[in-house]
């Protein structure tokens, strides 16, 4: 059993590692449907143990939010994309105070 | 006649002559002289009419804010005053027509003496505390913007300045006087505190009013704007500055009478009044500016006025009152004489006038005489009637401090006279213009015949035993105390005064500039500090906000760490 939340641990960690160190959109969308994935497992894990069905339609409810957090992030970065021309997350500092400061 | 309309229109005519001489003076004859002399004429018209029929005291009262009453209010003493208002009021007027001819912003003089004649007329009629405190106010702005008149020359600016600071100096305690009189009687009636006086007795309150009668009426120690106020046209320093304003303070202690006698602080008003006589006594020996001599003398008989009501003695107080009123203003008006004559105030470059100047060296003389108190002129009876009261009241030091003021009066009076139209004849001139030689000779009938009317008391010989004494030595030596060495330094310093008001005022600022530094670096600067700070801190942190939402992110993950090893 501890196997599987081994597992669903190691997606969560991995899916922030990956957030936190990838520069591509699509690398760390994908690392968001790790973290996404991680907690999915969690809660079936969960709803196995405990004989109720709650966790696994929450699962469900989860699987289909996450697809359309994709659609939409991958809608907003295309949009990015066309306005400046780059991807690079670490390029897009506009939220920055620096100019304020300078 | 309703009595009453004549006690409103007294003081309503020079109050209407004001605005009309200030806004139409140019257009009129005399530049505003004509509504001045008009209007002084109908208020000494009345003021005699009330004067001779009044009979018994009359008041006129309305109810200003609902539950305070105030109005005027007419007695013996109120409408003696009225009368030498009005009179020297109207005398100082047609004087004015020869002194100020041909200067630069008449209308507004002549408005301005109207203004100051109708105020000290309300002042004098007065029934309560709230109507005397605004004309008396009022008259001091009208001394500060006379004295100023001629406001171009720096000192007369900071003479005039002076005038008003002083004074307000003392009426400042005086409306706390007021004010206390207000919150502890309830009541600022003069005529019901007089009434009620033993029960509204207090010390303090009586001292706090005096301190306002010290500061108008120049005595010590806020005397020294008197003599600077002389840098004003003569007509002012003869109306304000002699006969009338300076008189306020006097008329003031007089008013309340019974209620300084209950609350104990005659001896105080005694004292003050004949240490300020003889004060400024010295200090008029080795004067050399006519005006100025004029000046000290009218402070050392103030200070017999206030001896005579700090002994007890209302009646002869205000018997010198008037008699003083009378040969001051002749005085006045003959130094002006001269001073229009010759052109300067200096008595150096007067001198030998006897010949050249008849009517103004006789009415000068007469004035002499009857300041040194020699009979049979208005102010002998008017000193020894002061003096006699001293003399009841037994206080051996006061009488001795009167006499030998009576002694230097007449010594620096007669070396004025002498300096001025005896000896060389150091300038060609002529005798002033009728205008300014009538009120001279009117005023010189009125002082040789007041005394009839003055009951002196008589039985002390030792003041004009002095003051003959004074006269003698005074023609033989008198300039004496210039050569004095170290006394005439102090006396021609006027026992430094000045610098003593500088000295205290230097104080006052240190410590307000103390006090200023303790607020500006100390409180200011701890709020200061805290505000600088505060902005300080948020600039650093301000920098924490990158842009870079990995950052954010990390700070995110590292936050939850955190929190999820706290809950372990």
């Amino acid at each position: 059993m501890s196997t599987l939340l081994m597992v669903s641990s190691l997606l969560l960690v991995i899916g922030i590692y990956g957030l936190l160190t990838r520069n591509n959109p699509i690398l760390m969308i994908i690392s968001i449907e790790l973290i996404f994935n991680g907690a999915n497992l969690n809660l079936v894990h969960f709803s196995r143990l405990y004989n109720s069905m709650d966790g696994i339609s929450l699962a469900l409810f989860s699987i289909a939010i996450a697809a359309i957090e994709v659609a939409l992030g991958l809608g907003i970065f295309l949009a990015l994309y066309k306005l400046e021309r780059k991807t690079e997350l670490r390029k897009f500092r506009r939220l920055s105070d620096e100019e304020v400061s300078a | 006649m309703n009595l009453e309309i004549l006690l409103i229109l007294t003081p309503a005519f020079p109050l209407l002559s004001f605005p009309l001489s200030l806004f139409f003076g140019k257009r009129t004859p005399g530049q505003g002289a004509v509504f001045g002399i008009l209007s002084s004429l109908a208020s000494l018209i009345t003021s005699t009419y009330l004067f001779f029929f009044a009979g018994k005291p009359i008041s006129f009262e309305k109810e200003w804010i609902p539950g305070f009453t105030s109005g005027l209010y007419l007695d013996e003493l109120s409408s003696v005053m009225l009368m030498i208002v009005s009179g020297i009021s109207l005398l100082v007027n047609v004087y004015s027509l020869g002194y100020m001819h041909g200067e630069e912003g008449l209308p507004r003089y002549y408005g301005e003496l109207s203004l100051f004649t109708g105020s000290m007329l309300v002042l004098v009629l007065a029934k309560d505390f709230l109507i005397l405190f605004v004309s008396w106010e009022l008259v001091g702005l009208c001394s500060y913007l006379l004295i100023g008149f001629w406001y171009k020359r720096e000192e007369v600016a900071k003479a005039a300045k002076k005038a008003f600071v002083v004074t307000r100096f003392g009426d400042s305690f005086m409306l706390l006087g007021i004010i206390l009189m207000y919150v502890s009687n309830g009541t600022l009636d003069l005529v019901e505190i007089n009434s009620h006086a033993r029960e509204m007795s207090s010390l303090l309150i009586a001292l706090l009013l005096f301190s306002g009668a010290i500061g108008k009426s120049a005595q010590v120690p806020l005397l020294g704007w008197l003599w600077d106020a002389m840098e004003g046209p003569t007509t002012v320093s003869c109306l304000i500055h002699s006969a009338t304003m300076v008189k306020a303070g006097v008329y003031l202690v007089a008013r309340l009478f019974p209620y300084f006698s209950e609350s104990g602080a005659l001896p105080v008003v005694a004292y003050f009044g004949a240490f300020t006589a003889i004060v400024s006594a010295t200090m008029a020996l080795v004067e050399w500016d006519i005006k100025r001599v004029l000046a000290f003398s009218t402070i050392s008989q103030l200070g017999y006025m206030f001896l005579a009501l700090g002994v007890g003695s209302y009646e002869s107080s205000i018997s010198h009152l008037i008699s003083h009123s009378s040969f001051k203003a002749l005085l006045f008006l003959g130094a002006g004489s001269v001073i229009h004559a010759v052109g300067s105030r200096d008595m150096r470059s007067m001198g030998g006038l006897l010949k050249a100047m008849p009517i103004t060296s006789t009415g000068m003389l007469i004035g002499v005489l009857s300041l040194s108190g020699i009979p049979p002129f208005s102010g002998y009876f008017s000193k020894e009637a002061v003096m006699h009261s001293v003399m009841e009241n037994g206080n051996i030091l006061l009488y001795s401090i009167g006499t030998l003021t009576a002694f230097l009066t007449a010594f620096y009076s007669l070396r004025m006279w002498i300096l001025t139209f005896l000896g060389p004849t150091k300038k060609e001139i002529k005798e002033s213009p009728s205008v300014m030689t009538l009120p001279i000779i009117v005023l010189m009938v009125s002082t040789a015949t007041l005394g009839l009317f003055i009951h002196s008391g008589g039985g002390t010989p030792y003041p004009l035993l002095l003051a003959i004494a004074g006269l003698i030595l005074s023609y033989r030596y008198h300039n004496a105390f210039l050569r004095a060495g170290p006394l005439s330094t102090l006396l021609s310093k006027r026992y430094f005064l000045d610098e003593l008001y500088d000295l205290i005022g230097n104080c006052f600022f240190s410590a307000g500039k103390a006090l200023d530094l303790l607020d500006r670096q100390g409180i200011d600067g701890t709020v200061n500090w805290i505000s600088s700070s505060t902005l300080n801190i948020g600039d650093k942190i301000r920098r924490l906000q990158t842009g870079e939402i990995q950052l954010y992110l990390l700070l995110i993950v590292i936050g939850a760490l955190v929190l999820l090893i706290m809950t372990w």
